[in-house]
């Protein structure tokens, strides 16, 4: 009896240990077509089916199969598991420029049982692939050889050269633009000015600045008159755009005439801007009442020729405003 | 109203400055427009400045010169420039007399109160070296005696713009001695008539003599009088300062036409043609007109334009333009 028992428990051993296992390995591999032409190109596939458990090391492939056989793709592993086995496939694409019959070599893939040490193989078939040349019909005439065929440019190749004309054109305006303000000199990046307040406001403002700040009080009559006559001037360009910052009291006045602004106004101011050269080129000292008045007479002088803008009824019927010039 | 020494001046050259209308008056006889050339040759006379007259020919440049000296009782010299005057023609020399057995100096032309040097540009550069180390100097040496040169002394030169050829141009440094370049133009159509009317007669009008060399004098110590504000001195540098650094003072499109700018003297010569300006004007004070008035015919000939500017034609007249549409009037 125990003799039975220990030839059951030998047998047993046998049966379950890997090596049998290993027994239930398959390594197979095929090819689409036996026989192609030179430079066509055919699929082959190799793979191998273990039982579940096992690893394997995959072989990989360089460029060539032999030195006759060239490989072009190799697509990636394909596994399939099923119940108790574990397929695993790759296809091949592979092509030869050699004519004649050619072995393709079999394909060993190592495994092992998880845990275990003990390396197994298995090798594929060996494959055959006939390659062969076209048939050379000697009795017909020789055919000129033919050009490459030429293939129409697609939007992927121009978009280079696309990009490339754009980028030109591009620096060349930019180069264009920045001669230009350079010519000009102006800044070649400024910020967008804030509109200015109308002339009128801004000049009324700082004549008021000015009384208040009651200099000619102080004594210091030409920095008073300086500063009235600047004021004026620099209205006088917002109001009418001449350059009178640059321009002498007659020539102002001379200006002003052929504005056509107000003669009775104009002679006043004419009167202050006369007196103010008098302070600031011959040492003048006016009285106050001068002082006074020739203030006043930039005074009247701004409120009589401002732009008005006209607040029509109308306006709340989206009818815009107008300028008009009140001399 | 104005600081008592002010009115005191502007009373004192409302009296010392009658002389003028009655020069002009003087001038206006055989003289028929021309009010520019004339007022410019007052201040020359007054702010003790010589005087280059530029025009073609026939625009009664040697006329009005002449007549100023007939009209100033002066000593009046004429030398027209050819191409073999030679210095000593001009300044004199040393001459053997037998009589006294030693050298003896004979003068020459320069030793004049006004000096019309016509056609300057015909002689060499010896020759015009030699007026203008006079002008500059006023002093002439012959041998080895210097001579001082009386005053008033003030030396007119006319040169015209054609015919260039065979001519020596003035080197800058040498048309830069004086005051004023004054460009002549053609009279306007109704002078051109009164013109052509009055010589026609062949009767010439007779210059009385108005004015002499000590009331010039005195006239010439008022016009040094007058006040120049410090506001004016600084609006007198801007104008030359931009001719210099026309980029400081917006002016950046002639940064590469102007080799050189106006030279110091350009800023005295400004001061003092504003003041005898501002006299002719019967004021004791200068204001910014006067600058403006005298400006381009101070700075035309001290203002070197580039290639790039001749190229462009763009002239000195265009960059004063400018610079006094750009520069600030105090």
């Amino acid at each position: 009896m125990k003799r039975a028992i220990s030839i059951l428990i030998f047998m047993l051993t046998i049966i379950l240990s890997p090596a049998v296992h290993a027994q239930n390995v398959e390594a197979f591999s095929s090819i689409d077509s036996t026989s192609i032409m030179i430079g066509d190109q055919v699929t082959m596939e190799i793979g191998i089916g273990i039982p579940n458990g096992f690893t394997v090391d995959w072989p990989t492939f360089a460029d060539t199969l032999t030195s006759h056989i060239e490989i072009l793709k190799t697509d990636k592993i394909d596994t399939l598991v099923e119940t108790e086995k574990l397929t695993l496939k790759q296809r091949l694409l592979i092509t030869s420029f050699d004519s004649g019959f050619f072995e393709i070599p079999a394909v060993t893939f190592n495994f092992k049982h998880e845990g275990d040490t003990t390396q197994f193989t298995a090798n594929t078939n060996k494959l055959f692939l006939n390659v062969y040349t076209p048939v050379v019909d000697t009795s017909q005439a020789f055919k000129i050889i033919k050009g490459p065929i030429s293939e129409p440019y697609t939007f992927k190749e121009a978009l280079p050269w696309i990009l490339l004309a754009l980028a030109i054109a591009a620096i060349v305006i930019l180069v264009i633009w920045y001669l230009r303000k350079r010519k000009r000199n102006q800044p070649v990046f400024s910020r967008k000015a804030k509109p200015l307040p109308p002339p009128h406001i801004t000049a009324i403002k700082k004549l008021e600045e000015l009384r208040l700040a009651k200099i000619w009080q102080q004594g210091r009559m030409k920095l008073y008159y300086t500063q009235l006559t600047d004021i004026t001037r620099e209205y006088m360009e917002g109001r009418y755009h001449f350059d009178a910052l640059e321009m002498t009291t007659d020539e102002i006045l001379e200006t002003l005439k052929e504005q056509k602004a107000n003669k009775e106004i104009v002679g006043k101011l004419g009167a202050s801007l006369h007196l103010a050269d008098l302070v600031k080129f011959a040492k003048a000292q006016p009285t106050a009442l001068e002082n006074d008045l020739s203030l006043s007479h930039c005074v009247d002088f701004v409120n009589e020729t401002k732009e008005v803008i006209v607040a029509q009824a109308e306006e709340e019927k989206d009818v815009q405003p107008k300028t008009e010039k009140s001399e | 109203m104005l600081e008592t020494d002010i009115r005191e001046l502007n009373e004192r050259i409302q009296r010392e400055s009658q002389f003028i209308d009655l020069l002009q008056m003087e001038m206006n006889k055989v003289i028929i427009g021309q009010k520019h050339m004339i007022e410019r040759l007052l201040i020359g006379l007054l702010a003790n400045g010589h005087i280059l007259l530029e025009g073609v020919p026939g625009l009664a440049k040697t006329l009005a010169i002449t007549s100023l000296a007939s009209a100033v009782d002066a000593k009046f010299s004429r030398i027209q420039f050819t191409p073999d005057l030679l210095p000593a023609d001009l300044l004199g020399t040393l001459i053997y007399s037998q009589k006294k057995e030693e050298f003896v100096i004979k003068k020459g032309p320069l030793f004049a109160n006004f000096i019309l040097a016509d056609e300057i540009n015909r002689s060499p550069a010896k020759v015009q070296s030699a007026l203008l180390e006079a002008m500059q100097e006023r002093q002439i040496t012959i041998g080895d005696t210097s001579f001082k040169l009386d005053e008033p002394f003030l030396v007119l030169a006319t040169q015209n713009p054609i015919e260039q050829e065979g001519t020596y141009p003035l080197p800058e440094a040498q048309v830069d001695r004086f005051m004023l370049k004054v460009v002549i133009n053609y009279p306007k159509k109704e002078e051109e008539k009164i013109i052509l009317r009055q010589n026609i007669t062949g009767k010439q009008a007779k210059i009385n003599q108005v004015l002499t060399t000590k009331e010039i004098i005195k006239a010439r110590e008022i016009v040094r009088e007058v006040y120049l504000d410090e506001k004016i001195e600084n609006y007198i540098t801007d104008i030359v300062f931009s001719s210099r650094y026309p980029k400081d003072y917006k002016l950046g499109q002639f940064e590469n036409m102007i080799a050189y700018g106006a030279s110091p003297r350009a800023s005295i010569n400004l001061a003092l043609a504003a003041k005898a300006y501002a006299f002719i004007k019967r004021r004791g004070y200068v204001i910014p007109e006067d600058v403006r008035a005298i400006a381009h015919d101070v700075m035309r000939h001290r203002i070197g334009l580039t290639y790039e500017a001749e190229a462009e034609n763009v002239t000195s007249e265009d960059i004063i333009n400018e610079i006094l549409n750009t520069v600030e009037v105090p």
